[in-house]
């Protein structure tokens, strides 16, 4: 039984000159208890994704497709039903956590008070259990940190204090929408450190949203790859570093420069990342893939389940062997 | 010139204080604090740093629009001076310019790419008409745009289009140094491989000199042969690309090379569950 | 290899049919009551322009018998104590009040937009000293320094005008300072400076377009503010002089008839006000929302 399941979401926004498609058919099933990463350039659909789940999707967006949450049809909850979903059993964490604290609440009242609302605890309980929070997420002085306003801490120091917050209610889905992104390479070391540590102690199951595959993979179950509004390839981190079967997926792992080697010149991808809206008839990475035949000019191309895996590409059969990474280091989880 | 020594930059215990707020608000910051390197010319020195290392003010200050509170800066054999006026800058700019990070920011958006090349042609070169339109054409060309493009506002331009023209625009001085300050560091990895492998193509071609500013070890690997590690205004560690990043002798050079997301690589507590960290606590101030 | 392969060059994403300069997107962003209020304020500016084509009588004359006329065919809209045409008076009205707003709105543009892109231009001292000076400014209620200009350079139109735009000005500097100085952050600025480009030339050719729109939706709000203010100055006798039509002035001169049963002029003249200034400010709110440059 699947935790979370997005079945064919479909996602367009109304446009001058007509809608424009964000989303084009995503679908995902999520464990109780399991992390996926959602990775893709700008414009593929990875954010919008998330939003769909907790329904905060731009203004006039049609959405179709079901989120079913435990079975639950999240997108046809009203208001009341979702606030409770939302407080219940669903947390964020965005990329600015400036953006999800109250800057004129200590954060100790933000913390306390958020408990005390919604789980109806009592203060003296969610003070001591909001000390045990922030201790284990790596705050040392917790009493200077519980007595500050957002403005005096550090943005590291903030996000721990909104993963606290995200994991105090026990929620069973953390989404996670770059968390790390806009944090020094130490401190995300450390924030994502802590945020795996504290999914795992929680048994919660996470979407992790990120640009960056290698941070993806080293926290998580499984990875889809998105391009243009569609997933094209999902597996676990060391299926794709191995042996990825989706052209664009090799390629986004050798585009990336190596810490340990260099080569003369970088492989790339030629053009840009096309959004949703721009794709034709046919593979959406068509126009940038090196070993496109005719037949991926027309049609839609299926997600083709196998191997525990899947994978959107007409050739992925055949290229299955000219797609394996040879030089790909061992990859762990 | 240059020659003597080969190296195109040498600044020597360069100083930077930043004060800000007021009367009792009032608090310094030292953004650099004795520094000291050379580049070799034709070479690539990456600063590698987090924020608050200062990184982005030595490249501010090496090209002028920043003034230093001590020390010298050498630029192709010259001593540039620690406050610069309009015509000293102008100068300067011959010899070095700098791209930008923000890929949005980077271009005026009511004018065309055209335009923003042609500024800098025409501020540095007699040139004028057809022959103005003719070096805009082959910069353009040099970083793989087309004629065309010179028409387009940024807002037709994709982020990796925009950096190219910003490249173009640096390029258009003829400068022996550029200054890179972050300038692959917000574009799509895909994008980002292709602007690595221009700026490569153009270096060698062009026999230029890079300064090259980043917090990503990868790129910094891919990029340059010798490396400075920056921490709060301070050299903490030099040397070579291949020695800085196999062989790190400081801790916090480690710390960045075990923080670099990577194949195989698990994200960890830096000092274990409970410790503080520096940073935070400076924050917490 | 060639550089396009080596970098792989994205086919060109120009697009042939630009919005650019299209005024389709204004209309948009208008909105129908915004559209409404163009059409408005265009009347206004046609009825300002012809008064002396279409105006039926001299604004300035009348007779003593014709006084408290009602309505009628002679007079359209009956006329005033002095027996003068009204419809004429609220044409030729409509010349001098958006006359002096328009003054009053051009000269605090200007004033406003000078010391903006100075402070943000030179920044420490120069921007530390132009706050000063602006503090010093708000300090004053508008009213009560136009008061002050009135009585020592006398009264009249151009006095009141250059007085209050004396008095808006540091509405007009501080939000266009702050917009100023976050365009000025941009790389791009910057990369002009770093070549040595000379404060005028980085100004005029990056600063300030980039800021002209924050300047146009300050004007605009602005404007309904002016007529309001030089409205309550002549009424109070401190603008426009008698006999000149005005339509702050006939609310002021109309008291006396609404007093004795009279109420058009002032009805009529305050209507126009009310309208003119809502048109404006639907203009400049439209146009801007709250990062416009304009008072309040």
């Amino acid at each position: 039984m699947s935790l979370l399941e997005l079945d064919d979401i479909r996602l367009d926004l109304p446009h001058r000159g007509g809608d424009r498609a964000l989303l084009r058919g995503v679908s995902l099933r999520v464990a109780p208890g399991e992390a996926i990463g959602l990775v893709g350039e700008s414009g593929s659909g990875k954010s919008m994704t998330l939003r769909t789940v907790l329904r905060t999707e731009p203004a006039g967006a049609r959405v179709t497709g079901r989120v079913l949450l435990d079975g639950t049809d999240v997108r046809s909850l009203d208001a009341a039903a979702l606030r409770r979903l939302r407080a219940r059993d669903l947390a964020m964490i965005s990329q600015d956590p400036r953006a999800a604290l109250n800057p004129v609440l200590r954060v100790a009242e933000f913390l306390v008070e958020g408990l005390c609302d919604a789980r109806g605890e009592r203060r003296g309980t969610a003070e001591r259990r909001v000390r045990d929070l922030l201790a284990q997420v790596g705050i040392a002085d917790v009493d200077r940190c519980m007595d500050s306003y957002p403005h005096q801490l550090s943005g590291g120091m903030l996000q721990r204090v909104v993963i606290a917050a995200a994991v105090a209610g026990s929620p069973r889905l953390l989404l996670a929408d770059e968390p790390t992104t806009a944090l020094d390479v130490t401190t995300q070391s450390e924030v994502m450190a802590i945020l795996d540590e504290q999914r795992r102690e929680h048994g919660m199951a996470m979407l992790f949203v990120t640009h960056d595959l290698e941070l993806a993979s080293a926290v998580c179950d499984r990875i889809a790859v998105l391009y243009a509004g569609q997933i094209v390839e999902i597996g676990t981190p060391a299926q794709l570093h191995s042996a990825p079967r989706h052209p664009y997926t090799r390629l986004l792992l050798d585009s990336r420069p190596s810490l340990t080697a260099t080569t003369p010149t970088l492989p790339v991808i030629p053009g840009r990342p096309v959004a949703a809206y721009e794709v034709g008839a046919g593979c959406a990475f068509a126009t940038r893939c090196p070993w496109i035949a005719p037949r991926c000019r027309d049609g839609a191309v299926p997600l083709v389940e196998g191997d525990g895996r899947a994978v959107r590409c007409h050739r992925s059969d055949e290229l299955r062997g000219e797609l394996v990474r040879t030089s790909a280091p061992e990859v762990t989880g | 010139m240059s020659g003597t020594t080969g190296n195109v930059i040498e600044i020597t215990g360069l100083s930077k204080r930043f004060t800000t707020g007021r009367g009792g608000q009032r608090r310094s910051v030292d953004a650099l604090v004795d520094v000291t390197l050379t580049v070799a010319d034709g070479s690539c020195l990456a600063v590698v740093g987090e924020s608050g290392s200062g990184k982005t003010t030595l490249a501010r200050i090496l090209v002028g629009l920043e003034g230093a509170d001590a020390g010298q800066v050498v630029l192709a054999g010259r001593p540039v001076a620690q406050r610069p006026r309009r015509a000293e800058r102008r100068a300067r700019a011959r010899d070095i310019q700098m791209v930008f990070q923000d890929p949005n920011g980077s271009l005026n958006r009511r004018r065309t790419a055209g335009s923003a090349i042609s500024e800098v042609l025409t501020a540095h070169h007699r040139v004028r008409g057809a022959e103005l339109r003719r070096r805009v054409d082959d910069l353009l060309d040099q970083v793989g745009l087309l004629p065309a493009h010179a028409r387009a506002l940024p807002g037709e331009l994709s982020g990796g289009q925009r950096q190219r023209v910003a490249i173009a625009r640096a390029l258009a001085a003829e400068p022996r140094v550029l200054v890179l300050d972050e300038a692959v560091a917000a574009l799509d990895v895909s994008v980002q491989a292709q602007v690595l492998n221009l700026l490569a193509e153009l270096r060698r071609v062009r026999r230029l000199t890079y300064l090259f500013i980043t917090h990503d070890l990868s790129v910094v690997r891919q990029v340059s042969e010798q490396v400075v590690v920056m921490r709060r205004g301070e050299i903490i560690e030099r040397g070579s690309t291949e020695r800085v990043l196999d062989q790190p002798q400081h801790p916090y050079t480690m710390l960045l090379r075990d923080s670099a997301p990577r194949p195989g690589w698990r994200p960890r507590r830096a000092l274990g569950r409970g410790e503080p960290r520096a940073e935070d606590m400076e924050a917490a101030r | 290899m060639s550089a396009e392969t080596l970098t792989g060059v994205e086919p060109l994403a120009v697009t042939s049919s630009r919005q650019r300069r299209s005024g389709r997107g204004t209309v948009r962003r208008l909105g129908p009551l915004g559209v409404a209020a163009v059409v408005i304020v265009g009347l206004l500016v046609l009825a300002a322009l012809l008064a002396p084509l279409i105006a039926p009588y001299d604004p300035a004359i009348g007779s003593v018998v014709e006084r408290y006329q009602a309505p009628g065919a002679a007079h359209v809209l009956g006329t005033d104590q002095s027996g003068r045409d009204l419809l004429s008076r609220l044409l030729y009205g409509a010349r001098t009040s958006l006359t002096g707003a328009a003054v009053v709105v051009l000269l605090a543009a200007a004033g406003g937009t000078v010391l903006a892109l100075v402070a943000t231009w030179f920044g420490g001292r120069v921007d530390a000293l132009v706050g000063r000076l602006l503090d010093l400014l708000f300090a004053f209620p508008n009213l009560l320094l136009a008061i002050l200009v009135v009585a020592v350079f006398g009264t009249g139109l151009t006095q009141a005008a250059v007085a209050l735009a004396v008095a808006y000005v540091p509405y007009t500097a501080r939000v266009l300072r702050s917009v100023a100085l976050r365009e000025r952050r941009l790389a791009y600025v910057q990369a002009a400076e770093l070549q040595g480009l000379s404060g005028f030339v980085v100004t005029g050719r990056h600063l300030l377009p980039n800021i002209a729109p924050q300047i146009l939706t300050g004007a605009a709000i602005n404007f309904g503010y002016a007529m309001i203010d030089l409205a309550a100055l002549s009424f109070l006798g401190l603008g426009v002089q008698a006999p000149t039509a005005d339509w702050g002035l006939m609310v002021s001169q109309g008291q006396d008839s609404l007093l004795q049963g009279y109420p058009g002029q002032s009805l009529l003249a305050g209507a126009c006000i009310v309208v003119a200034v809502a048109a404006f400010s639907v203009i400049g709110e439209r146009l801007g929302g709250r990062r416009a440059g304009g008072r309040a």
